[in-house]
């Protein structure tokens, strides 16, 4: 055991106070590392916001003011200029399944998130400035005036941990809709989001910005802290990302009073026409794009390819075809740079032992390609995915032969999130029923990993819902 | 090809009838065991941990390599698994830690095999992990679902099946590999009798109790279909089952797949035939109503039972229930003292009160519970002896792996890691298999004076060790996992 000395500290921060006293020590994800963080129980009272009209200092900013100040402390979070941004990067290094190459780049390339460009575009798409800054009036048919406005909202947000950008995501979004955030850190990334606090403690002490962010590291599930938080005077949304583990500890507390933003755990996919395997030349760039899509990021988002749609026929000479192009994908794969990919950090066992056990017992229906820590291509033989679907990571892709696109249609469900699809005319033609069974990104091929500023997220927008609309109707004088 | 009566004196297996003393020793020639390890199996459990541990390891490896040599041209999964680690011989024991299939090589098949009826398929891949010839067999013959693919590999084919769960729902298929039927009762018996103790007698008068379905391909079921044969003269009403029925395989894959469809479970579920949707409701139904049976149970057991000698296999958690059903009415002691009750599989994930190690036999009237380690993989489990130690039968070559790197430790001292065992008494298919258990094993003398490898008692799943964490991601759909594992549980 570690002792609390040997450990990475990681603070409690409640609105602007550092508190780093009365610590438990917490294992690390991966077996290697051990992290203190103070018993958030012990300071529950101080965690919680019960006064709502404290809000008040956030609304006199204008969208203006808010997004200048984010392009301020985007200037100061990149790895190199900040000495907390460094530690919780060392940190992630021995907690995130990505590799310290990708780790390094995008601690490196923090402020490109903060752009306040790409702010105010997804301020204005998702929400509306005008809405945010006053009140919106509108005349209804009936001569009634309503007026809209967008306020902030107490929130306690779960974060995931699979990429350091999840936790800045969620301070922009709470700066722009102007809330009060309890950021509650995952264990396999508990330290960014407290050194993004730190750096806008270090930078403006006393902003409303400042003073309305905390974060904190509890064991998701410890009630000691949870049935003090979770209650409609303290919080009204509950913003989780994460998959059953995480919504079950907050399900219970959902009541009139408090809103859960679900921002379910997906996986992606991909569709590729028949056009793309006429032959080598055709299929090279195709397989390229395809390499990005399911090996960048080391495949750890939700965003990332996994099952691959092949319409290039399911008889020999169409399968003989797939062999040849996942050949392509996997030597793609193993081409992609440092900053964006790399041999998987900790193998998922299960994963493993499935893969090993179809390439011994499985032969008849799958061609294993590569394989180990370097990644792999299994292509099935019949128009199915493996069984094991659903864990695929470490940089395994699943391609599957189909005769007619309509089988991948048919195999969308709710949990798919991203679809990249080559050629274009083909997401063009395919959207509508896709977006029925289930699908919520239709994306250029090669193109998945980025999430431009639409504000779209799991078929919602989670910018506008972390608003409270509020409004105002004027019916004349009675 | 008419399906099996269940619990009718019709009931008798293919195999040939043989005298209630089936199942004891037989006289054995040691200087054969090296070429024919299956046959130590028949000489009583005295003698079986008597044999010096290096004579052993002799034995043990000639007859790996023996068994190596022999099924590696008939079973293409131990070939590609030889061939991918350039192993051509066997030159010591631990060379062989390469060979340990991954419990998932038994389900390396397609499940849409299943879903789409494709049980001549299903036939050609399981024909890969048996050297008896499936190639043979006939599957025009009518065969609709698991359940008549079993009973049709089973008394047509003479492969008898044990299936299991996996995680996700989808079943495991695992040859049980025997050509001599009657080894399976001989297997109980091993099973039964604790370490130490004379072997058993005059059993054939003495009832089973069964905490479940009276039928079921797993290694259970194999049990109770071998004590009906070969012990009690196809006597069914010796065995006294919770639930006379059968654990439908196709009700266990089927509940996994449809749980796992999300949000396309009722297209999957308008696909399914109407006989088996039927299987499936009335399984929903029957598991509202499993308290009320398991307590009638309990009650037909004290009422019919009380002061009897019987048999009966668990676990400790439900012995736990059972003593709790007891002591309401106020019972202790319940069964003769000569009882035989085993127990395997731990605690099952439940916390049991203070003291239950003691306060089960207590309640149960016998002095100790037999308590096994093992798994379905395995032909005979591995008593606990009074140091609090399982010990490997002979026939057993075990292997502790690093959980990351594979590598065997070796074969002295005391070592923790995975769990892994060659089973030489498999002569049909490759009795090597890896589990998913953390293992403290020795090799070499215990307290209670055996010698030879043996494992504490602290076994715990590596999967129990890496939940339960914190982690947050937004990749995955793990719902549907969560819930099939929870339905599955409800049906055993």
């Amino acid at each position: 055991m570690m002792t609390e000395g040997d450990a990475f500290r990681v603070p409690l921060i409640i609105r602007g106070k550092i508190i780093e006293e009365n610590s438990l020590v917490h294992g690390g994800r991966g077996g290697s590392v051990a992290f203190a963080a103070p018993d958030v129980a012990a300071f529950a009272e101080g965690l919680c916001l019960s006064n709502p009209d404290t809000l008040a200092d956030l609304h006199a900013l204008s969208v203006a003011e808010i997004i200048d100040y984010l392009e301020e402390l985007g200037q100061r979070l990149p790895l190199g200029r900040n000495g907390w941004i460094e530690e919780a990067f060392r940190l992630s290094c021995h907690t995130s399944g990505l590799g310290p190459d990708i780790l390094q780049g995008m601690y490196k390339t923090l402020d490109r998130q903060l752009d306040p460009v790409a702010l105010r575009e997804v301020a204005d798409a998702a929400i509306g400035i005008d809405y945010l800054d006053g009140w919106v009036e509108r005349r209804l048919h009936d001569g009634v005036t309503a007026r809209v406005r967008a306020f902030g909202a107490r929130a306690v947000h779960i974060v995931a941990g699979n990429a350091p950008g999840t936790s800045l995501l969620t301070i922009a979004r709470n700066a722009i809709t102007r809330g009060d955030a309890i950021i509650k850190t995952p264990s396999n990334d508990p330290l960014t989001a407290a050194a993004i606090a730190r750096t806008m403690i270090e930078m403006a002490p006393d902003h409303p910005l400042t003073r309305h962010v905390s974060v904190a590291y509890w064991k998701g599930g410890d009630t000691s802290v949870e049935e003090r938080l979770y209650a409609p005077r303290n919080i009204e949304k509950i913003v989780a990302w994460g998959g059953m583990s995480s919504i079950r500890h907050v399900a219970k507390y959902i009541q009139p009073g408090i809103e859960l933003i679900a921002l379910d755990p997906k996986l992606s996919s991909t569709i590729i026409g028949r056009d793309a395997f006429r032959d080598e030349k055709s299929m090279r760039p195709v397989a390229d794009a395809l390499a990005m899509d399911g090996g960048g990021l080391n495949q750890e988002g939700c965003v990332n390819a996994r099952v691959v749609w092949a319409e290039c026929g399911t008889d020999e000479a169409g399968i003989a075809q797939l062999a040849r192009f996942g050949g392509m994908v996997y030597e793609a794969i193993q081409a992609l740079p440092a900053h964006l990919s790399g041999p998987a950090v900790r193998m998922d066992a299960r994963l493993a032992e499935e893969i090993e056990s179809l390439q011994i017992g499985g032969a008849d229906w799958y061609t294993v390609i590569g394989g180990g820590v370097e990644g792999s291509v299994v292509v099935s033989h019949t128009d199915e995915p493996v069984d094991f679907a659903d864990i695929l990571t470490n940089r395994v892709l699943n391609l599957v032969p189909m005769d007619d696109v309509a089988t991948a249609v048919d195999a969308v469900t709710s949990y798919t999130q991203t679809i990249g699809i080559w050629p274009e005319s083909l997401k063009e033609r395919l959207r509508d029923s896709l977006a029925l069974q289930g699908a919520q990104r239709m994306v250029t091929l090669g193109r998945a990993i980025g999430m431009p500023g639409h504000g779209i997220q799991d078929a919602i927008e989670p910018w506008r819902r972390m608003c409270r609309w509020i409004v105002d109707e004027s019916h004349g004088d009675v | 090809m008419g399906r099996r009566n269940v619990g009718t004196t019709e009931n008798i297996r293919h195999r040939e009838k043989i005298m209630p003393e089936a199942g004891f020793t037989r006289p054995v020639d040691p200087q054969r065991f090296a070429d024919h390890p299956e046959e130590m199996y028949w000489q009583s459990q005295a003698d079986s941990f008597a044999m010096p541990a290096a004579e052993v390891e002799q034995i043990q490896l000639h007859a790996l390599r023996r068994r190596f040599e022999e099924l590696r041209e008939k079973l293409p999964p131990l070939r590609r698994l030889a061939d991918e680690h350039g192993l051509t011989a066997i030159s010591q024991i631990n060379d062989a830690a390469v060979l340990l299939f991954k419990h998932s090589v038994y389900k390396s098949y397609p499940v849409s095999l299943i879903e789409n009826n494709r049980f001549d398929r299903l036939t050609q891949w399981f024909d890969n992990l048996t050297a008896q010839d499936l190639s043979g067999v006939n599957m025009a013959a009518g065969i609709e679902s698991i359940d008549d693919w079993l009973d049709h590999l089973d008394r047509e084919c003479g492969v008898r099946v044990i299936h299991t769960t996996g995680t996700s729902g989808k079943l495991s298929f695992l040859p049980r590999g025997w050509v001599d039927g009657t080894r399976q009762l001989r297997s109980t018996r091993l099973a039964q009798q604790p370490l130490g103790s004379p072997e058993p007698h005059d059993l054939q008068s003495v009832p089973t109790l069964v905490i479940g379905h009276r039928r079921a391909y797993n290694g259970y079921g194999a049990m109770l279909d071998a004590l009906v044969d070969d012990l009690y003269g196809g006597d069914e009403t010796m065995i006294v089952p919770m639930n006379p029925g059968r654990l439908s395989a196709d009700v266990m894959s089927l509940a996994g797949r449809l749980t796992a469809g999300g949000n396309r479970a009722e297209t999957a579920r308008s696909a399914l035939s109407p006989a088996i949707r039927q299987r499936m409701d009335e399984l929903v139904e029957a598991r509202k109503t499993a308290p009320e049976r398991r307590a009638h149970f309990f009650d037909t057991i004290i009422d019919r039972f009380a002061g009897k000698r019987v048999m009966m296999s668990g676990n400790w958690s439900m012995y736990d229930e059972m003593m709790t059903a007891g002591q309401s009415r106020g019972i202790d002691g319940l069964f003769a003292p000569d009882s035989l009750l085993l127990c395997a599989g731990g605690t099952k994930g439940a916390v049991l009160p203070e003291g239950y190690r003691n306060a089960i036999p207590g309640f149960l009237g016998i002095p100790v519970l037999s308590e096994l380690y093992g798994m379905s993989e395995m032909g005979a489990l591995m008593p606990k002896c009074s140091a609090g130690k399982y010990h490997a039968w002979p026939w057993l070559v075990l292997f502790l792996l690093d959980p990351q790197t594979g590598d065997p430790a070796t074969r002295s001292g005391t070592h923790t890691g995975r769990f892994g065992v060659v089973d030489l008494s498999y002569e049909t298919r490759w009795g090597g298999i890896l589990s998913g258990d953390e293992v403290t094993m020795t090799f070499g003398k215990c307290e209670c004076g055996l010698d030879g490898a043996f494992i504490a008692d602290t076994v715990r799943r590596y999967s129990e060790q890496e939940g339960g964490d914190d982690k947050i991601t937004c990749a995955g759909a793990p719902a549907a996992h969560d819930n099939a594992l929870a339905f599955l549980a409800g049906i055993e």
